[in-house]
This record gives structure tokens, sequence and C-alpha cells, in this order.
């Protein structure tokens, strides 16, 4: 084993955290390098340091306080007789404004972004299909964005980034009018809508100025860390 | 009463179903929270809002038959934690201004006030080194040190590869490691 290597599995062996041959071979060369032994030594001290300090206890909070605090966020027992909406009200208010947003949509779609039909046309079915169209509008937008995000300078060298004009407006689009469907009724999809929007406007401004800038693109992906929310939000 | 009971009833809207899995799941997520937010206030918001996502969320759950709710629960803490860490850009506290209280990790010095004070001295320095991590990395320190998730549970519960974590971890560790150096070389630790 490399000395580097053997480093690299320092860390995992203070947590005891490698796989038995792993483990092994890992102390076969500690015993055999002396700078490595001496390294591993310190570690060690420093690991001791860092566990001496972690005995802190949590802070005392009131429990109680918090649960109540929840509880007047839920919704009430006999509102859920409706399923995805708190009432009867919100159910017919919610249906008449899909109805309507669907028109638009349906008519925006043939008039202009022929290309994002197949995904939104599924947000108007009905609420229970929305979850559906948000999954599949992030699959939609995921290449572009781990795209940018994986971007650098070095490997990419320079601006190659492109976009079909089209399919950029539907997936704004699409993105715009999930977010205002689904937004209030999901807490979590919002924000990661929101920052999308963020990224594909940013897109959709280098585009019309003529100019690209991946770097500025990416920062806005990795600063709100948008590749990790999409793939958590799938699995939530 | 079993756990898949509880979810079943929870489900139904009830609420006292409910009350008892955020009695079963407060203090990991509570834990979670402050741990990597280092401020009661946005761990106390971040608990309360993951425990309102998972409600709002529990049908989906469901349909995983084959998830824990322990891990699915940690997720929805995790992206809550991103949300509140990226609304308050670090308003971070040391232990200091928050309630945080000493652990005994040696009860017989513990009464030693000298003892204690370089403990909460170590423990700032620790917390604004982690500080320093970006997110992600963070949140992966965070998972390993004080939830003691293993490297493949940290991969599953990011959505990324085993490696990736090691490297985080490796680096985390260089970064602490580089830093409490000097403080051992400073104070000359009795307490190791």
């Amino acid at each position: 084993m490399k000395c580097s290597k053997a480093r690299k599995m320092m860390v995992l062996a203070l947590y005891d955290d490698l796989q038995e041959a792993e483990r092994r071979a890992f102390e076969e060369h500690v015993r055999d390098c002396r700078a490595c032994d001496r390294e591993w030594e310190e570690s060690r001290r420093v690991f001791a340091l860092m566990k001496s300090a972690a005995g802190e206890s949590l802070p005392q909070i009131s429990w109680e306080k918090n649960w109540v605090k929840i509880n007047d966020r839920l919704p009430g027992k006999e509102r859920r007789s409706f399923g995805f909406f708190p009432s009867r009200g919100w159910a017919i208010t919610a249906a008449s404004m899909l109805f309507v947003l669907g028109i638009g949509i349906w008519i925006g779609q043939l008039l202009f972004f022929p290309s994002g039909r197949e995904v939104s046309s599924r947000a108007e079915a009905s609420p229970g299909s929305l979850q559906p169209a948000l999954l599949d509008h992030l699959e939609a937008l995921k290449p572009v964005v781990v795209e940018y995000s994986n971007y650098s300078v070095d490997r990419n060298g320079g601006d190659r980034f492109e976009i079909d004009r089209a399919l950029l407006q539907a997936l704004i689009t699409q993105n715009q009018l999930l977010k205002q469907i689904i937004a209030e009724h999901d807490p979590t999809a919002a924000p990661l809508l929101e920052d999308l929007d963020l990224v594909l406007k940013e897109i959709a401004i280098q585009d019309s100025r003529g100019r690209r800038d991946p770097a500025t693109v990416k920062e806005i992906i990795d600063g709100r860390d948008i590749v990790l929310k999409m793939e958590l939000f799938k699995r939530i | 009463m079993e756990e898949s009971s509880l979810i079943r009833m929870a489900q139904a809207g009830d609420r006292e179903a409910f009350h008892r899995l955020f009695e079963a799941y407060r203090e990991k997520i509570f834990g979670l929270a402050f741990n990597y937010l280092r401020n009661v206030e946005d761990a106390e918001d971040v608990l309360q809002e993951t425990f309102v996502r998972a409600y709002h969320h529990l049908g989906r759950f469901n349909r995983e038959e084959s998830a824990s709710l322990s891990g699915w629960i940690t997720r929805i803490g995790i992206n809550c934690c991103l949300d509140s860490f990226r609304k308050n850009k670090m308003k971070f506290q040391t232990a200091e201004g928050t309630a945080a209280v000493d652990g005994a990790s040696d009860p017989g010095r513990d009464a030693d006030p000298e003892y204690r004070r370089e403990i909460q001295e170590v423990r700032e320095k620790l917390a604004a080194i982690v500080e320093g991590f970006p997110p992600k990395q963070r949140m992966a320190f965070s998972l390993r040190h004080h939830q003691d998730l293993k490297v493949r549970e940290i991969a599953a519960t990011l959505g990324c590869t085993e490696g990736a974590v090691k490297t985080m971890l490796f680096r985390s560790f260089e970064a602490i490691k580089k830093h409490l150096k000097k403080f051992l070389g400073e104070k000359s630790y009795e307490m190791l």
C-alpha cells in the first residue's frame, strides 16, 4: 500500500469504518512505515481531542413548545378527508385554478413551446398527478443543471455550452407553472423550484445578451446545492 | 406499538400517532440540526420544518416499503438544514452564546474548572474549523462525527458515491488536524 492511500484511510480507521481487508492492509502498512506510524500516532491524538470535545450535550429545549408549533402548522383531521387539499373550498378553488392554468398551458405550448408539452400537460390533469409531473420536470432539468455544475475552465476550456432556445423557454415556463401550482401545497418543492427558476433565468439572460458565462451559472447551482437538493427531493 | 402501525395511523390523520413519531425522532433531528447549524433557534426551526414536511409527505413514504423512517426523516432534516444554512448564511454561534451544556467525557476531571475551560476552547475551535467547510462536506462530517453514520449510509443519504464521502471526510480531518495540531502544541495537553 502507498503512503498516500494509508493517509487517506486514517480518518476511516479512526472511526472504525474500514472493511476487514482494508483494516488489515492499513495496519500492516503503518507497522512497517515509520513516517505513517508517526502520522497515525498524531492523528490518534487529534482524534482523541475531538472526541473529548464531542461530549457536549445538546442544549435543553422545550419539546412540548416545538410540538405545539408543529401541530399548529398541520392541517386539521377533518380536512384530510379531501386528501391533498385541506378543505372542500380549497379543492374547488384549486380545481378551478388548475382548469384555467391548464387551458393557458395548452394554448401557450401549442403556440410557442411544443417541446415542453409532454411534461407539463400532466400537471393539469389532477392534483394527484402533480408529483409525477414535478419529478418528470426535475428529470428534464437534470442534464442541464449537472452539465453546468460540472463546468470547469480547465476541462471545458471556454464557452461550449449550447442550449436550444425553445427548450430553455419551455423549461422556464414549466418551472414557473409548477412553481405556481405546486408551491403552496408542497413546502419541499417551493424553494427548489425557486432555485431552478434563478438558474434558468440566468442562462436565459446570458443567452439573450449573446454571451455565455457557465461559471456564474455553476456558482448559483453549487452555492445553493441544487444538484444535491434535486437528488434528495427524488428520494423523499 | 410498532412503528409501522404508528405510520399508518398518522397517515390516516391520527395526530397522537404522529406525536409518538415526533417523540421517537425529535432528538435525532434536533441533534443533526444543532450540530450542523450551531444555533439553537435555527435548529428548533429545522426541527419544526422537518416534521411539518414529514407529515405532508407521509403518504409517499408508505409507497417505499423498504425504506426506513429514520433514514427518510433524516433526509428531510438534511434538506431543511441546507435551506436554513443558505437562508442564514452562517449565522454561526459557538457554544458560548447558546445553551449548550458540557458533556462529561471524564467525570473525574469534570469538576476541574481548568479542564472544562480547555475542553470548551477545543469545542469552539473545532466548531470554527467546521464552519469553514463547504455545506456538503460539513454535512458529511456532521453525519459521520455526530450522527455516527457509516460512509455507505452517508453516501446513500447525500446521494453521492462512497468515494466522494471518503474524500470529504479526509479533507475535513486534514483541516481539523492542521489546526488542532497547532493547538495541541500550544497547550501541551494532559487530557490526552
